[in-house]
């Protein structure tokens, strides 16, 4: 059973490099697209993004040293197009309380959360108000299970800055309940 | 190792539990299973477009690197020929006559001047004297020689 640092060099070393590409794409595909979606909470732009990140690494995966693992590495780059996307489209849509409440609503009653209690829409809510780079942490670390160095890593913070992030994150969630 | 690895799932039990007690757990996990819905092909169609993305941007590169040299010497070759005509346009453009005072000029320079074509002008003048005395001495023969026949008739 190879593991993703063999993977990592036979990429490097082949001139073939679609088998060891699409060996790393199957084992974290679905990991980086579900992040992504937790973060976007929409499938089209979470697909985007998703494929944006891959084709990243395909062209940096020469150059990756192996100093972390490939997934902090992976999860790095899904970080930052994750923010440069949520930025990107904050620049083109005018964020205001109204299309949030709208948005908010349609993510209670739409398809994609089709079982939505109140607790759920309440949950929904408060995610969806936390600053990216807390929201991301909180992902990450309650979904994911990821251990804080490796969070650290990933959001290019100390791991007392992703800690101190994700108790952040849960502070904020608990006030917007406390306002609903 | 292990003592450490415990240490780490109980502070990840602990971060977890200070969550649920705001959200209930099966909300929690309702919300991850609501993020986690696609369709069972979705994976397999996602993976094709990356590798056909990946395919395209390579035929990119491909193309590139066969006529993109032949493209970039073009191209330096043209913004060479361009500059230069330019650079030989604003020269003719900047070329002005220079007007020069009778004063400016030193008297030497004029005699000089003057000397030189006087000479010529001489040379010119004595040619023209030379052809016409030619001239002159012709029909003086002719009208002797004319006048000796009508002695003799």
């Amino acid at each position: 059973m190879q593991n993703d640092q063999t993977w990592v060099i036979e990429f490097q070393q082949s001139t073939q490099k679609e088998g060891p590409f699409t060996q790393l794409l199957k084992r974290h595909q679905q990991r980086v697209y579900y992040q992504i979606k937790r973060m976007l909470n929409n499938h089209m732009d979470a697909d985007d993004v998703a494929q944006q990140v891959w084709i990243k690494v395909w062209n940096k995966l020469d150059g990756f040293k192996m100093e972390s693992e490939f997934s902090t590495w992976l999860f790095r780059i899904a970080y930052n197009e994750t923010l440069n996307f949520i930025q990107k489209q904050q620049k083109e849509t005018d964020f205001n309380q109204t299309a949030e409440k709208i948005d908010y609503e349609d993510a209670a009653t739409g398809s994609d959360h089709p079982k939505s209690t109140q607790i759920q829409i309440a949950l929904d809510h408060a995610v969806k108000q936390l600053p990216e780079k807390q929201r991301f942490v909180f992902m990450l670390r309650y979904f994911e299970a990821l251990n804080y160095e490796k969070i650290a890593a990933i959001t290019g913070t100390t791991v007392g800055g992703a800690k101190a992030n994700y108790h952040q994150a849960i502070k904020k969630m608990e006030q917007i309940l406390k306002q609903d | 190792m292990e003592m450490e690895n415990s240490e780490k799932d109980i502070s990840l039990r602990e971060d977890k539990a200070l969550v649920e007690a705001l959200f209930s757990k099966e909300s929690l996990m309702q919300f991850n299973e609501n993020q986690q819905q696609s369709n069972d092909s979705f994976f397999e169609q996602q993976q094709a477009s990356i590798l056909n993305a990946i395919g395209q941007q390579k035929a990119r590169i491909i193309i590139f690197g066969k006529y993109g040299k032949i493209a970039v010497a073009a191209s330096i070759l043209a913004i060479i020929a361009t500059s230069y005509l330019y650079i030989q346009a604003s020269k003719q453009s900047t070329a002005t006559v220079e007007y020069v005072k009778i004063e400016e000029i030193p008297s030497e320079e004029i005699e000089n001047y003057v000397n030189a074509n006087e000479l010529i002008a001489e040379i010119d003048w004595s040619t023209e004297i030379d052809e016409a005395a030619e001239i002159f001495d012709e029909t003086t023969i002719n009208i002797n020689s004319n006048k000796d026949t009508n002695k003799t008739e």
